[in-house]
Formats: C-alpha cells, structure tokens, sequence
C-alpha cells in the first residue's frame, strides 16, 4: 500500500513537473507555435527570449533568422534586415547560411539595395555549391539584375535556370524565344539620365520633361516660359524696363529652375516605373514556370 | 510499525521534499513576466516589445511590483511618451531602491512636459537621505523657478546645489550662465519692428535679426513700387496695369509690415524655446550622471 502511494505520489509530481516545463522552458517551440499561429508582433518577442536564454551560436543564428522572418511578415525590411546582421555566420550549417543570405538578399532588394542583394547571393555562390539550392534563388536574382540593370546576367541567369529547371525541351525552347523577346534591346526599359533631363531643360525649356515622355507637360511648361520671355522683351521694347525685368524676368526666373527641377525628378520617376514594369513582366513568368512544376 | 516500514515512510518524505524543492526552481524558468528579459528589450531598444510584456495578463497579476513600473517608466521615456513614463515612476514604492530615481525622473518628464507645479511638489514630497540627491534636487527646483523665470527663488535653490559635485558641476555652471543672460536680456518691440518697415521695406526684419529676409523683402516690395510707379508714369492713375501692379505692391507692403510683427514675435519665441531647451538641457546631464542612464 505504502510501495503504491509512493509510486503514485512520485508519478503526478514528476509528471506535473515535466509539462510545465516543456510549456516554459522552451520559449523557442513557444516562438514557433506563435509564429505559425501568424501572430508576428509576438512571436518576434518570443524568439528574441528563445535569443536571450540560448548560448549556442547556431540555434541563436536560427532563432534570429525567424525573428527576421517575423519583421519581413510585418513588413518591416530594415528590421529583418538589422535582424540578419547580427547572425554570426562564421560557423552556421550550409542550409542556414542560404536561408538567412537569401532573407538578406530579399531585404535589401525590397529596400532597393540591389548591389547589397547582389553581393548577397555572390556570397550564396562561393559557399553552396548544390544546383537544386541554387536554382530556388534564381528567380529573386534575376529580379535583382534586372534593377541593377546587369542585362547579360540576367539573361544568363534566365538561361541557366530554364535549363535546369526540369522543363521539357518544348517548354524550353517557348520559354527561350520568350526570354529573347523580352530582352530584345526594344524591349528593355530605356534609361532617362537624370542629369541629361535638367541640362536639356536648361538649353530649351520642357525638352527635359519631353525626353522623360511626358510630351504635353513639357509643351505647357515650354509655351509659359516663351509667353513670359516674350512679355519680359515686348515690355522691354516698349520701354517698360522695370515691369519688364520684375514681372517678365522674374516670374521668367522661377518656371526657368523649377522645369529644369521638374524635369530632374520626372527622369528618376520614370525610370522606376519602367523598370517596375519590366520586373513585373519577369515576375509573372516565373510564377508561370514554377506552377507548371 | 517494523524499522523496514519506517524506513520506506521516510524515503517518502525525503522524496516528496526534493521533488517539492525543485518544483521552485521552476520560478526560475522564463516565464512571460520575466522582468530581466524586459530589461533586455529595453536595453536593445526594442520598447514596444518590451511594453507589450509589461502590459501582458501574465505581468499583470504582479502589477503591484516596483520594478514593472520603473521598467514601464524607461519604455515609455525612450519613446517620448513623458506623462506615461511619470505617472509609471510615479508607482514605485518609496521603498524600492528604484525610488529616489523614479521620482526624480518623474519630475523630470513632468518638466519637460511644462506641468512645473506638478514636477515641484513631486520633488518637495520626495524623501531623500543621501546628501548627494538633495543636492540634485534642489538644482532641479533651481531650474524650474528659472523656467518660471522667477529669479529670486532660483538664487535660493541654486546655492544650495552642491557645485562641487561632478554629477552636477558642468550644469551648474551653465545654468548660472544663462540666468545672468536672461537678467540682461532686452525683449524687441514687435511695434517698432512694424513701424520701421512702414517706412522702408525690410527695415522691421533686419531690426528682428534676418538679414537675408530684409533684402529679400527690400527687393520684392521695392521692385514692384518700382513697376507700378513706371505704369503710372507713363500710363496714368485710370490704366489697368497701374492699378494692377498697385494693388500688388499694396499687398506685398502690408504684407511686409505685418512680417516684421511676426518676426520679432518669432524671434521672442525662438529665445524662449532656446532658454527652455537649454535649461531642459542641463537638468537632464545631471540626472543621467548621477544615475548613469
């Protein structure tokens, strides 16, 4: 009887004990039940505590690479980014240093870092030297080149890709001729130098913005500044110098600086958008190649 | 009873008492009210996170605990919320060994928050022994009877600070600068700043200190008294371009004018904020000092 209560007694309490810290001692399965619950703002806060009570160089590298993960669901890059500088990669697993070298090259490619992302998967090249694994980062570092305006790696990155992939030889062929089309030089988004657009502005009013394609506004702002110079030298010719140069020149003066500012602006807008297009172009044929698998 | 029975009773005992032990070392395992991971979040600047917690069901169960408030208290100072963070330090118990910081830090936020009676009776009500905080203390009622710009009460607060403190010997200084710059200081006259430029453009700004203001002025009002005398001359007082650029020039002299006013006005403003900021300044060095925060 006494053997049968002791038994019992030592069972509930060993029992009790070990539940309760599987539940708390482990903030990491904790971190990952949140996180997988899509609660990011908590789960970023458990992994740092999972960060906190951990001494071991690699778990803490993958506690951080989740807390990343959890900023990169909440949107916020700079963090996810600030997150993955601390990781000492020194001595990670191969797997983890992809992981967490691709996050980064993500992070930097939404914050517009690309040389950043580019150097990123540089460092993925010289350490893995697995084909499937790099196959999967193909597609961001196709994406990244385009940015960065790298035409013939992209396209051989493309190349490669397609290749390896596992597609049949008529898909790939399709896909090639695809490939060829969209980087036809007609067909690659021109660059609009900035610096070209003010100085254009600077000789003849509104070219600047007519370079960047924006034809009417350029025309308007073309048709203000010769209305105000005309004013400005039919008053002179009437001899009415100072309404000449004060009304004429000086409002004269300030569309003057301001299109050739305009135009300044307009060439970086422009350039962005066509880029974002082109990218977009690429995005929706990787998604149509990686859905065919 | 046989001596095997009572043999086994105590091997009981024995057991139930290690396993009742190590059940409190159980309190020891992080839990979601871990008040030295909350002072790592706070130390890695991550305040929210670090709220979040304090805020948490978990923290709030030991809601009566002085480090939570304290700790409530730095999160939301860091993140400029003042009145938050004095009400927080305000909680803490007068016999935390977080007390007499709490409560000078409370007096603090109330300071810059411009609540001064509250930051003043919060300090008279402090109990203090150490010679070191009284002295503090006064030095921070020497600053806020100098926000007051009472003076007298200054003087008898600000002999008592110890100058010979390290803690507080650069501010005092500072302070003792400053005030003799307020006895001297001479407000402008934002009527005569209006009168001069009623007689010449840019005059009331130039009197106010902005030089480049009062060209600018001078050059604009003049130019277009200029254009609209230059219409009436050749023109007459009946021509539309007279009375255009008439009105114009009206305006833009009232409009002068009523610049010179607000100059000066902003330029009283500008010293008040820099006299506020500069006492805000060096209230807050000592506090850092003696508490090295």
């Amino acid at each position: 009887m006494l053997k049968t209560l002791f038994f019992l007694i030592f069972t509930f309490l060993s029992g009790t004990l070990s539940i309760s810290e599987a539940q708390t001692s482990d903030p990491y399965s904790k971190a990952l039940r949140i996180f997988l619950e899509g609660k990011y703002f908590e789960a970023s806060i458990e992994f740092e505590r999972a960060v906190f009570y951990e001494t071991d160089i690699n778990r803490i590298a993958l506690y951080r690479y989740y807390k990343a993960l959890c900023y990169k669901n909440l949107s916020d890059y700079p963090r996810a980014l600030r997150e993955l500088d601390e990781v000492n990669l020194f001595s990670t697993p191969d797997s983890l240093f992809l992981l967490i070298r691709y996050e980064q090259a993500l992070g930097n490619y939404m914050t517009g870092d690309f040389n950043q992302s580019l150097w990123n998967f540089e460092d993925i090249r010289i350490r893995i030297k697995n084909e499937e694994e790099m196959i999967k980062i193909l597609p961001l570092n196709i994406l990244c080149l385009n940015a960065a305006r790298e035409w013939t790696k992209a396209r051989d990155a493309w190349k490669y890709f397609l290749e390896n992939y596992g597609l049949q030889n008529d898909e790939i062929l399709d896909y090639e001729s695809k490939i060829a089309s969209l980087y036809d030089k007609r067909s690659l988004p021109g660059y609009r130098s900035q610096q070209k657009a003010r100085n254009l502005s600077r000789f003849i009013p509104g070219s600047g913005q007519m370079y960047c394609g924006a034809v009417m506004e350029g025309t308007v702002n073309l048709l203000i500044n010769v209305s105000l110079l005309g004013f400005a030298f039919y008053e002179f010719y009437t001899k009415y110098y100072i309404t000449g140069y004060y009304i004429g020149l000086g409002m004269f003066n300030k569309t003057y600086h301001g299109g050739m500012h305009r135009a300044y602006n307009l060439a970086g807008e422009k350039n962005d958008k066509l880029m974002n297009d082109f990218n977009i172009q690429n995005s929706a044929l990787l998604i149509e190649i990686m859905d065919q698998k | 009873m046989t001596n095997k029975d009572h043999l086994e009773r105590i091997l009981i005992l024995l057991l139930i008492t290690i396993l009742s032990f190590s059940s409190d070392s159980f309190s020891q395992v992080p839990g979601d009210c871990d008040l030295c991971f909350i002072n790592h979040l706070i130390d890695r600047g991550d305040y929210n996170a670090a709220l979040f917690l304090i805020d948490s069901s978990e923290c709030k169960v030991s809601e009566n605990n002085d480090s939570l408030h304290y700790l409530k208290g730095w999160c939301m100072y860091y993140l400029q919320n003042l009145a938050e963070s004095a009400t927080s330090f305000l909680r803490v118990h007068p016999s935390s060994s977080f007390y007499a910081e709490s409560r000078l830090f409370s007096a603090y936020n109330n300071i810059h928050i411009g609540d001064l009676e509250t930051a003043r009776n919060i300090l008279g009500e402090t109990h203090l022994n150490d010679d070191k905080l009284v002295s503090l203390r006064n030095f921070e009622l020497s600053g806020i009877s100098l926000l007051q710009n009472d003076l007298n009460t200054f003087e008898e607060f600000f002999r008592k600070a110890d100058r010979n403190r390290y803690e507080i010997s650069g501010s005092v200084e500072n302070l003792e600068k400053l005030s003799d710059q307020i006895r001297t200081h001479k407000d402008k006259s934002a009527f005569l700043a209006g009168v001069l430029s009623g007689f010449l453009p840019g005059a009331g700004k130039l009197y106010a200190g902005k030089k480049g203001e009062a060209v600018a002025a001078f050059f604009s009002t003049a130019g277009l008294g200029a254009v609209t005398y230059e219409n009436y001359g050749k023109n007459g007082i009946d021509s539309f371009t007279t009375v255009a650029f008439g009105t114009a020039f009206l305006f833009s002299y009232i409009a002068n004018i009523y610049g010179a006013v607000l100059s000066v006005r902003v330029l009283e403003n500008e010293y008040d904020e820099h006299v506020k900021n500069t006492i805000l300044f060096n209230l807050h060095i000592p506090l850092r000092n003696t508490f090295n925060k």
